[in-house]
């Protein structure tokens, strides 16, 4: 199967023969996916859903026990079910808003320090090795510790941190498509910097960019959900599966399914989007190491 | 040599200093701590009193240059919660049992990942590689303070072999340092396997092969050595995340160190305490930095000379 053969189907025709083209590790992966992203968004439309409702004469009700709540309840008697999707929908969302702008500006700013080069390549790229030497998790202990943790400073910090890694691809695409005969035409032919860059060097730059995405998912929501477990991202009452591992685990004696579930929702969707992205990320890793040699 | 030891450390002073400024700036951005050291009903006598006693009275160029003056004479503030008590003592305190977890939770990882790539090597199996790399790979998909909540699970409430908190018990460092180790594991693997194998093909390998040495001296006695100094340099640039890593399970595992203080100083709003926690983390993670630059130069001429 070739690329043109994707393009010229119809849509539905081009998914049948995208899945037909991946192994079947791949196919496990999308599977996972789907069925965690689809329980997350049919639950709130079934009758039991109920994420809040407090019924203390029912707390601790063990996983499938009771058909009104078929993942068992929690310390205040709330229904696991309905945190476990409400949190999903949360943590997965942050994780789709963190991995978009970080792709966004990641791509703006290497598009630009490739195209232009020269100082201004040197002060973007340069800003970008500062902010590696950081970890996240310690800029956002300062800037809790400063204004005091909430969930959108979870989001902008990871915002404002994490598009390194979009930007070098970027910039390295950048820099290759700018003298290629497609780009250089229009530039002769008098074209601005904006439409040269947008029209010409943004479309293969995107592909690259929507690659990488898809694979940051599971890293992204490993680390939203390490922030929310330790209390510096998503705050109570409102559930995310960090948090929820987080408020089960004072009870992992008595409950240990209140942890455990969320955990395995994390498990499953992280595993899914890696298997999925797994052959480009290994073929970055191994060129990466050698770089780095 | 000594050029390039001196550019180095004096890179290293500045990036120190941008973090103290930047700690500094952020000690600020949360304005006067009255609000959280005094009662509700205090009089507006005792808010100034303080803001005069912590100097939050001043313009901020001459706080800030008050909190240089301090540094340089080893005074980094006072916590804001435990009265009269240095903020950088008490992560000094802390600062053992942080890198104790830390260097053992590493070299673990590092000799289980050294364990197993041998011994795949040694066998040729490819059914060996495509077990440890798997098993890595799952372990990478699990969040951290989830697997150790997991060990917790197996080993302590079930089991009942192993203390879940703290670190009085000799056996409690076990579980922390395995959660640590197992997350680095497969990173390792595949680097050192990758590099392993490259040296087979060389040469060198072949002929020592050829030879008719058998294939454990060829492997750990002549590829090793060459093929250990891309996992080692990694290690060493990893360690910045690795000490983040370490702030989570010091959290799970109730660990008395130095990221387990600075997230409670988070939530206490302790703000000193945090600007000393970050600024011992950072001057961590250039010093180690410097090291592996240092040791990379004393080997490699080339960098020396770049």
């Amino acid at each position: 199967m070739t690329d043109t053969d994707l393009v010229r189907k119809p849509p539905a025709a081009r998914v049948v023969a995208a899945a037909a083209g991946l192994t079947p590790l791949e196919r496990t992966g999308v599977a996972l996916v789907t069925a965690v992203v689809l329980f997350c968004v049919v639950t709130p439309f079934l009758p039991l859903y109920a994420p809040y409702a407090q019924d203390l004469s029912r707390a601790f009700v063990p996983p499938l026990t009771d058909a009104a709540h078929p993942l068992g309840t929690d310390m205040l008697g709330r229904d696991l079910a309905s945190r476990l999707a409400l949190g999903g929908l949360v943590s997965l969302g942050i994780v789709l808003l963190v991995v978009v702008v970080n792709a966004i500006i990641g791509m703006v700013v290497g598009l630009l320090a490739g195209y232009h080069g020269g100082r201004l390549d040197n002060v973007l790229m340069g800003w970008a090795d500062v902010q590696l030497a950081m970890p996240v998790i310690l800029v956002l202990i300062a800037l809790s510790a400063a204004v005091g943790p909430s969930v959108w400073l979870m989001v902008v910090t990871l915002a404002a941190t994490y598009w390194v890694g979009y930007a070098r691809v970027a910039r390295g695409t950048a820099m290759t498509l700018r003298d290629r005969d497609f780009v250089l035409v229009p530039r002769i032919q008098g074209a601005s910097a904006t439409w040269t860059i947008s029209r010409h060097i943004a479309p293969g730059v995107a592909v690259q960019m929507l690659i990488l995405a898809s694979s940051d998912i599971g890293a992204v929501l490993l680390l939203t959900s390490s922030f929310d477990y330790l209390g510096l991202g998503v705050q109570p009452p409102v559930p995310s599966w960090g948090l929820l591992i987080s408020e089960g685990q004072k009870y992992i004696r008595q409950a240990p399914y209140l942890s455990v579930v969320p955990g395995i929702a994390i498990f499953l969707v992280v595993i899914g989007t890696n298997l999925i992205s797994q052959r480009f990320t290994a073929e970055r890793d191994l060129r990466s190491a050698r770089r780095r040699k | 040599m000594a050029r390039f030891l001196v550019t180095r450390t004096l890179q290293a002073l500045a990036t120190i200093f941008v973090v103290v400024t930047v700690a500094f700036l952020l000690g600020r951005l949360s304005g006067s701590p009255a609000a959280l050291l005094l009662t509700e009903n205090a009089t507006r006598e005792q808010i100034d009193e303080l803001n005069t006693r912590l100097g939050f009275d001043q313009p901020l160029p001459v706080q800030y240059v008050e909190y240089l003056r301090g540094i340089l004479g080893g005074d980094f503030g006072d916590s804001y919660r435990q009265a009269g008590v240095s903020s950088m003592d008490l992560v000094l305190e802390r600062l053992p049992a942080s890198l104790s977890l830390g260097a053992i939770g590493l070299a673990l990882g590092l000799v289980l990942a050294f364990a197993a790539t041998i011994t795949t090597h040694l066998a040729r199996s490819r059914t060996l590689r495509t077990t440890f790399l798997g098993l890595g790979s799952a372990r990478q998909a699990i969040p951290d303070f989830f697997f150790g909540l997991l060990l917790v699970l197996v080993f302590s409430v079930t089991l009942g072999w192993l203390p879940s908190l703290g670190n009085r018990d000799p056996l409690a460092i076990v579980m922390p340092a395995l959660t640590i180790a197992t997350a680095q594991f497969v990173v390792y693997t595949r680097l050192l396997d990758n590099s392993l194998s490259e040296q087979g093909r060389l040469d060198y390998a072949r002929t020592a092969v050829a030879r008719g040495e058998n294939r454990f001296r060829v492997v750990v006695g002549e590829l090793l050595p060459n093929a250990s100094l891309p996992v080692l340099t990694i290690a060493a640039i990893n360690l910045g995340s690795f000490l983040g890593g370490l702030v989570i399970v010091e959290n799970v595992f109730a660990w008395p160190g130095m990221g387990q203080l600075m997230l409670s100083a988070v939530y206490s709003r302790d703000f000193p305490v945090v600007q000393s926690g970050l600024i011992v983390v950072a001057a961590l993670f250039i010093l180690s930095n410097l090291l592996v630059d240092a040791a990379s130069a004393l080997i490699d001429p080339r960098v020396r000379r770049a």
